[in-house]
């Protein structure tokens, strides 16, 4: 049985489990935070943050993250060229990293939650061990995109040597910092539990 | 002491399916049988152990932040790098939001984790001070998932990477404290069970009815 059909719901902050009134506002007699059977407007406020996500990752990938001075060159740096610029230099481990984290994951993310919220949304059955397997890798791989930003930190507090070699950051930076957090918003607002509450295309075997 | 159903009965956070509490268990994490996410809630929980390891994550973390991870020398000057500099100096440049996220997650986020669990720790081995563990209980649930100090720990090989071909790098002492505190903190957070210390909170409550 499910608890939402014994009128009960666990507590997301304690774990506590407690009878819920069907109607009006309810909150944890343990730690008093609200309780409800599913996150209110998990859905919309999902898509919101993802559609947000999917709108900075334009100027996150176009525009500079980073300015790279030296005495001999002097040229901007955005996510891709750097992958290309680590690739040339006979780097490719790390330049795969970079690309997996900065580029595969926040695209594989956005794409990977739209997926998510359209099988939600539509209400017709799906596979939903596939479906929980990629919520928890989205889940799973988030922070990860974090990477790129951490480096561009490192290097700008390093490479401070006035005339001879600096570098400093671009707006680029910015927009990435926001597709990392809008993503990792969007999959947290995202309630797993709305997969398990559609039919599975095999059969009810698995319903309890 | 009246037991009620939060002691008996649990709920799949990832399924909704109910399920009988599980006993509190060494070796593994209790499974849900309709979806099979793992519920964190069924690990083993002692205060002491908790608070030795965190206690001394936040040893380790005293050197972290003060000494230099590494040392870049470029036409003979050097410069040395410091957890938090990276950071500070995005701020410094205008870049108030993101230097701002990087603060939080590399180290407002992992120091308070750890001040939470030591300090939880220690009111339970002492049985004081329910209501404030109960206020230190909520700061952990959402400062948790903000600490990224693997992540950070990945940025640092790939700009030692990134750096080698432009001048001379060294790794020094604070990056090894570093990683001595990221093991610790990791261990840490996997000895901790939060849903254990709600249940006492809420024992302690019955018992002074
Ligand atoms: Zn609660
Ligand atoms: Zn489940």
């Amino acid at each position: 049985m499910l608890a939402i059909n014994a009128n009960l719901a666990r507590c997301h902050v304690c774990g506590k489990v407690s009878h819920l009134p069907s109607e009006g506002a309810f909150a944890c007699p343990r730690c008093h935070t609200p309780l409800h059977f599913r996150t209110p407007y998990s859905v919309s406020r999902s898509w919101a943050y993802t559609l947000t996500a999917a709108i900075c990752f334009v100027p996150a990938n176009l525009y500079p993250i980073m300015n790279v001075q030296s005495i001999d060159k002097s040229f901007t740096s955005t996510i891709m060229s750097g992958v290309i610029d680590l690739a040339q230099n006979d780097m490719l481990p790390i330049a795969i990293v970079v690309f997996v984290a900065s580029i595969a994951v926040p695209l594989f993310k956005l794409i990977g939650i739209i997926v998510l919220l359209t099988i939600v949304q539509r209400g017709k059955p799906v596979k939903r061990q596939q479906a929980i397997r990629m919520y928890r890798f989205i889940d799973f791989i988030g922070r990860w995109s974090m990477l790129d930003i951490f480096v561009i930190s490192i290097l700008v507090s390093l490479v401070s040597f006035g005339q001879i070699a600096s570098i400093e950051a671009n707006i680029g930076a910015t927009a990435f910092g926001a597709v990392v957090i809008l993503t990792l918003l969007a999959a947290e607002s995202f309630d797993p539990r709305l997969i398990w509450d559609l039919q599975d295309t095999e059969d009810d075997r698995t319903e309890l | 002491m009246k037991q009620d159903e939060g002691d008996t009965i649990t709920a799949c956070l990832e399924c909704d399916l109910l399920l009988a509490r599980p006993a509190p268990s060494k070796s593994r994490e209790a499974r849900c049988p309709r979806c099979g996410s793992r519920d964190s809630a069924s690990r083993y929980f002692t205060s002491q152990t908790s608070l030795a390891v965190s206690l001394a994550a936040l040893i380790v973390a005293i050197p972290a932040h003060l000494y230099p991870q590494m040392e870049f020398t470029l036409l003979g000057r050097p410069t040395t790098y410091t957890l938090t500099e990276g950071a500070l100096a995005l701020i410094d440049k205008g870049f108030l939001w993101v230097g701002g996220l990087i603060l939080l997650s590399t180290v407002v986020a992992p120091l308070l984790l750890l001040v939470c669990i030591a300090l939880i720790s220690l009111l339970w081995s002492m049985q004081q001070a329910w209501a404030f563990t109960a206020r230190l209980l909520k700061l952990f649930h959402y400062i948790t998932s903000w600490a990224m100090l693997d992540v950070y720990l990945l940025s640092v090989i790939v700009s030692v990477v990134k750096l080698l071909d432009m001048g001379k790098l060294e790794l020094s002492t604070g990056f090894f404290c570093f990683v001595a505190m990221l093991v610790l903190t990791t261990a840490a957070t996997l000895l901790f069970n939060s849903e254990a210390c709600w249940n006492a909170i809420e024992k302690h409550q019955h018992a002074g009815d």
